[in-house]
């Protein structure tokens, strides 16, 4: 009888460990084997349009155009230069394991453009310098993450009209305003 | 029993198990994190800094980033009113109720598993109403008037109801956002 107790417990914790490895564990590898591939095709702190990217090919609403930017602060803080289209628009910044760290629209932002400098969350930089410039500073807790925007385009005119004003957008190494 | 044996079954055993019962509480049919209303599912923890493990697992294992919460409320049904699963051989009818919501988008996704492309959304601004004012979509894969959801193909389908800048009450689940009933028509 406690033989049989014991290789139940030896069944349950193997339960309870797997269970936990795959919850904790297998989203943060499937979504870092999705953002080395696309780090493959972009590269870092470049801007990229991802229509139809598999980075993103999971759960996108068709009705909007995307655009994303891989950061890599290894370098330095990363500024984002964002042109707003008229029609709806957001800003999101993730970590690399997915997890939102700041987001804007259009609404919020009141603007035809906005600048965001990136930089690690115990980085040495001045995040005074950025924000007097006008800049809106995101503290990111590593050296990797995602800045995905997404935009209202319903029809091929609204993408092409879109596209164009994406196309002014800008990622890259920061080097002030 | 070899001690050996009887190790291998009990690690074998142990392990189905939490993986079997790990991908359940993801697809959100236990555990509290989903939330049903009638045939549409949601997760209200989706996009918070915040977020449970198992609504970030549900969504990056389905080769999701979803967006920050205050700016998408995504509900997503994959049967009928009538509790069948959605067929892409029949026609569905779903009478839209204006939500608090900036704009909308109602698209049809291939069920998962399936890669094919999902068509083209009906979106907010972009339909029209009938004679009685009513807002009616049509989803199926043979021409409809009006307000017509083009499914790609014939396979079993999804549908994904995003609501964006939508009333922070939908998401908190304080108050049921209007969501269409799918009632199923005719099939071929």
């Amino acid at each position: 009888m406690r033989e049989r107790w014991f290789w139940l417990c030896v069944s349950l914790c193997t339960a309870a460990s797997v269970h936990l490895a795959y919850v904790l564990f297998a989203p943060g590898l499937e979504l870092g084997e999705r953002i080395a591939a696309f780090r493959d095709r972009t590269g870092s702190n470049v801007l990229a349009l991802v229509d139809g990217d598999p980075l993103f090919a999971g759960g996108s609403d068709p009705s909007l155009l995307q655009a994303a930017c891989l950061y890599d602060l290894g370098g330095g803080p990363v500024r984002l230069h964002a042109a707003i289209p008229d029609s709806y628009w957001s800003l999101e910044v993730y970590s690399a394991k997915g997890v939102s760290l700041y987001n804007l629209n259009d609404r919020q932002a009141r603007a035809e453009a906005v600048d965001v400098v990136l930089r690690r969350r115990d980085g040495a930089a001045d995040p005074e310098d950025a924000a007097a410039a006008g800049a809106i500073v995101v503290d990111s807790p590593s050296d990797h993450g995602l800045v995905v925007m997404r935009a209202k385009a319903v029809d091929q005119g609204a993408r092409e009209e879109v596209r164009a004003v994406m196309a002014r957008t800008t990622c890259g190494p920061d080097r002030g305003a | 029993m070899n001690t050996y044996v009887k190790l291998a079954l009990s690690l074998m055993v142990g392990a189905a198990a939490g993986l079997v019962s790990a991908q359940y509480m993801v697809s959100g049919a236990a555990g509290g994190f989903s939330h049903r209303q009638g045939e549409w599912i949601s997760w209200p923890s989706t996009g918070r800094p915040d977020v449970d493990p198992y609504t970030q697992a549900h969504f990056l294992l389905a080769g999701e980033i979803p967006a920050h919460f205050s700016e998408v409320t995504t509900f997503r049904a994959d049967r009928d009113a009538a509790g069948a699963g959605l067929d892409g051989s029949c026609t569905y009818r779903l009478e839209i109720e204006t939500p608090r919501a900036r704009w909308w988008s109602l698209a049809a996704v291939p069920d998962s598993g399936r890669r094919a492309a999902p068509g083209l959304p009906v979106v907010s601004g972009a339909t029209v109403h009938d004679a009685d004012g009513r807002l009616v979509v049509l989803v199926s894969a043979d021409p409809q008037p009006h307000n017509w959801l083009r499914l790609a193909d014939g396979g079993d389908f999804a549908l994904v109801l995003r609501l964006y800048d939508a009333d922070p009450a939908y998401r908190n689940t304080l108050v049921a956002a209007p969501l269409p009933a799918v009632a199923r028509g005719e099939c071929r």
